[in-house]
């Protein structure tokens, strides 16, 4: 008990481990970090892309402004310079234009030019100050139409004279009585506006990673706080699938898991509730099934005991009354023999009563397995026939009728005659002394057995009941045919053991017909099957009396292969190699001594036991040819059985070449054994 | 020749009786034992042809007694019958397979019990016969 119970929750318990360690791999904590990260850097492109979209305008109409501004704010103090410096000297005025384009690194170029558009001054970040033109004309007409104050407007692009230069702002100076004189040209890099876009990306960038950094930090601790009470769920789970069922959770964490852990501890506590009343009545059921064992063997003994007990006083009383009419103690008179044999054939209903009673309390506690194989039905009923009559005295006559050919029947060939005794006998007691007929022939699905007597009759209401165990007719049915309403029922039991069933109607003109059908073998060949008891070849060109022999043996469960020939014998013995062999002396195409010779020089037959059956007492020679052993005619059926018995045990006992030596010592002294058999042959 | 000896080993007085009545006036000689201790004992000391055994028994039983008539030397090859009242065939197989030469179940009939009787007493001395002589020649050496 033990064993099974510890064994299943320890493979339980690792295949448990097993699964938790592939789940891991893709946890709840990392799949929410994942998450959270993912949502947050979704978060900020969104807004950087909105961003980038929606200010880029504005960056660059900032950049203007601010250029714009500045341009208004650095014109006017370097024109009053030019004025009052330039003439002079022009270091002051150089120093003022070198500071204001320091002033604002996006300055790439400085210029001064007069309203007829003539450069006066010209200033490169690059390569300082550099010479007025010579003509001081310039081409550009928008530029020079911005120059002349007639156009407020800033250019970028191609327009501008320096190649890096992309934004070029105008700036008029107009004296304090509204006299315009000179235009300030200041020259913005070609990177101005990007740079400042450029410096908000920046910013963006790294507001983002400062954000998804924080984002991941959270997610991960935000997921490893609400995992815990998981994981505490999960280990609980743990311990309970391991079989630890005192394991409680306990978890107070205030939310859904908190309802889930405590469900399951109520479950933990159900089930060692409910495992300790199962062991407790698993212990029980335990106590009981071991009290039913006893009473179970207590109960066969039993049987076994009341069949002992039951025979043994009719041992002494059969025995008594059996050797008193058989006249070995002493001479008796006529009206004595006929007392004797009332009281032995009561002696035998009462043998016949303790046989019923024990088959069928055997049947009912299933105890009987059928041994099924094909088997030559008319041998059995042959065989079952002459038995019933002789036990009935004679009375009433019965009329076999066998409709050949018949094909072999499949089932238990003992309890088929079973079946038919009783059946035989039921008939019998009811026949008010009209002869009986037993009916065998083939039909569609099988082949129908079919018992027909002319006597009382079963009226049809009763029919059904029958084959109720204990049932009789009536209290003087009882009283005047005896039996226990045992055999009916036993019949019914055996035929539904072989799926078949027994049916009773009205025999025409009166009486009652019991009939079955039995499946009809499958084998094509009947001599094959190898199960259960011995296999016997009948070598016998004589119908009647290998009928006889084979209806004992089968009916006993043994196995019979027949033979009518000597050449179909012999071929039979090397293709199935039955456990004896009989064999009579004369056959229709050679002498049985050959016949003994031939199989004893095939290595294939060599270890059969062979026996001669014979009329003339030939015993010597039989021996001296190989024979195991020799009998001589007529024997009855059971004789037969009995002797084959006794030989196959011998047989079994001594190795074949043990056996072959003796037999070549019995032939040194063969003489005697004729003259014994010889001898009692006289006897007898 | 003298009549066989035929052991019966039965503890039911009236069957005992019984075959011992029949037995004799059947021509054989018949020594009887009501138990299984005092059949071995007869069984040894007066070397009967056949015995017959009955299984119920009371201390030791049929079965016991088979086993140490087979073991003992001076008795394992004398042809033991068994005379039982239980039907069962698994008791006719074990009996045989124990070394019993048969099986007879009690009620039996008498005059086909005497001829089974008859019959293994003649196969069995011409089966002794080569015993004999095999002790003969082995005495001298």
């Amino acid at each position: 008990m033990s064993g099974p119970q510890s064994d299943p929750p320890q493979v339980l318990s690792e295949s448990v481990d097993s699964i938790y360690s592939v789940r891991r791999k893709f946890g709840l904590r990392r799949r929410s970090v994942v998450a959270v990260s993912a949502l947050v850097a979704f978060v900020l492109l969104a807004q950087a892309a909105v961003v980038a979209v929606l200010g880029h305008g504005r960056i660059v109409a900032d950049a203007r402004d601010r250029a714009r501004s500045f341009a208004t704010l650095a014109a006017d103090p370097i024109c009053d310079a030019y004025f009052t410096y330039y003439d002079s000297g022009a270091s002051k005025f150089r120093d003022l234009v070198r500071e204001t384009v320091e002033l604002n690194r996006d300055v790439l170029s400085l210029e001064i030019f007069d309203t007829e558009g003539r450069r006066l001054f010209a200033y490169d970040r690059e390569h300082g100050e550099r010479p007025a033109d010579s003509d001081g004309f310039f081409m550009n007409g928008e530029l020079l139409r911005a120059i002349q104050g007639l156009d407020q407007v800033a250019w970028a692009g191609e327009q501008a004279f320096h190649e890096e230069i992309g934004f070029v702002v105008v700036q008029p100076h107009v004296e304090d009585w509204g006299r315009h004189r000179l235009s300030v040209v200041f020259g913005f890099g070609e990177r101005f506006v990007e740079r400042a876009a450029i410096e908000l990306s920046r910013w963006l960038a790294f507001l983002a990673l400062i954000g998804l950094a924080l984002g991941i930090a959270c997610a991960y601790l935000l997921a490893g706080q609400s995992l815990r009470p998981l994981e505490r769920l999960t280990r609980g789970a743990r311990e309970l699938s391991k079989g630890e069922l005192s394991h409680r959770i306990e978890l107070k964490s205030g939310d859904e898991f908190e309802v889930l852990g405590a469900t399951l501890d109520h479950m933990a506590t159900l089930l060692s509730g409910t495992i300790r009343d199962l062991e407790s009545s698993n212990k029980h059921l335990e106590a009981v099934n071991t009290e039913l064992q006893e009473l179970d063997k207590v109960k066969s003994d039993l049987l076994a005991n009341v069949s002992h007990e039951l025979r043994t006083p009719l041992t002494a009383i059969s025995g008594y009354v059996e050797a008193m009419s058989a006249g070995l103690l002493g001479e008796v008179n006529q009206v004595q023999l006929d007392s004797l044999s009332v009281v032995e054939r009561n002696i035998q209903r009462l043998r016949g009563m303790i046989d019923q009673l024990l088959s069928y309390s055997r049947m009912d506690s299933g105890r009987i397995e059928l041994e099924m194989r094909p088997f030559d039905l008319a041998a059995v009923v042959g065989h079952v026939g002459e038995a019933v009559q002789a036990a009935q005295g004679g009375e009433p006559t019965l009329k076999i009728r066998i409709e050949e050919p018949l094909p072999e029947a499949f089932g238990d060939a003992a309890r088929i005659s079973q079946v038919l005794e009783n059946l035989l006998t039921n008939a019998a007691k009811f026949s008010a002394g009209k002869p009986i007929e037993l009916e065998v022939s083939e039909v569609s699905d099988g082949v129908s057995v079919r018992v027909i007597d002319h006597g009382i009759g079963i009226p049809e209401h009763l029919r059904g009941r029958i084959f109720d165990r204990f049932f009789q007719i009536d209290a003087t049915a009882r009283r005047q045919y005896g039996g226990m309403g045992l055999g009916l029922a036993i019949v019914k039991e055996i035929l539904e053991m072989h799926h078949s069933e027994i049916t009773v109607t009205e025999t025409p003109g009166g009486g009652a017909t019991f009939g079955f059908v039995l499946a009809r073998s499958t084998e094509r060949t009947g001599l094959v099957p190898i199960r259960g008891g011995p296999r016997v070849l009948l070598i016998d060109d004589d119908a009647q009396g290998v009928q006889r022999i084979t209806g004992r043996l089968v009916a006993e469960g043994w196995t019979v292969l027949t033979a009518a020939s000597g050449e179909q014998g012999s071929s039979l013995a090397r293709r199935d190699r039955p456990d004896v062999v009989l064999l009579d002396r004369l056959l229709p195409d050679m002498d049985g001594f050959d016949l003994v010779t031939r199989l004893s020089e095939d290595p294939r037959t060599r270890a059969i036991p062979v026996v001669l059956f014979t009329v003339r007492p030939e015993r010597g020679l039989g021996l001296r040819l190989g024979a195991a052993d020799y009998w001589v005619k007529p024997l009855e059926p059971e004789e037969v059985q009995n002797r084959l018995e006794r030989l196959l045990r011998v047989s079994r006992r001594a190795s074949p070449r043990v056996e072959s030596s003796e037999v070549a010592t019995e032939g040194s002294n063969s003489g005697d054994a004729v003259q014994s058999e010889v001898g009692s042959e006289v006897g007898s | 020749m003298s009549s066989s000896k035929i052991l019966a080993i039965d503890d039911e007085p009236d069957v005992l009786e019984f075959l011992d009545l029949v037995l004799q006036r059947s021509g054989f000689d018949v020594a009887t034992s009501n138990n299984g201790t005092d059949g071995l004992i007869k069984a040894h000391i007066d070397a009967p042809d056949l015995i017959l055994l009955d299984i119920m028994m009371e201390e030791m039983d049929g079965w016991e007694t088979l086993r140490l008539l087979k073991l003992d030397d001076r008795s394992k090859d004398i042809p033991v019958i068994v005379l039982s009242a239980r039907a069962e065939p698994k008791d006719k197989i074990r009996a045989l397979q124990e070394g019993a030469v048969d099986y007879i179940i009690k009620p039996f009939k008498v005059v086909e019990s005497l001829e089974k009787i008859r019959t293994i007493l003649s196969m069995d001395s011409e089966g002794g016969q080569s015993g004999v002589e095999a002790h003969g020649q082995g005495a001298p050496s």
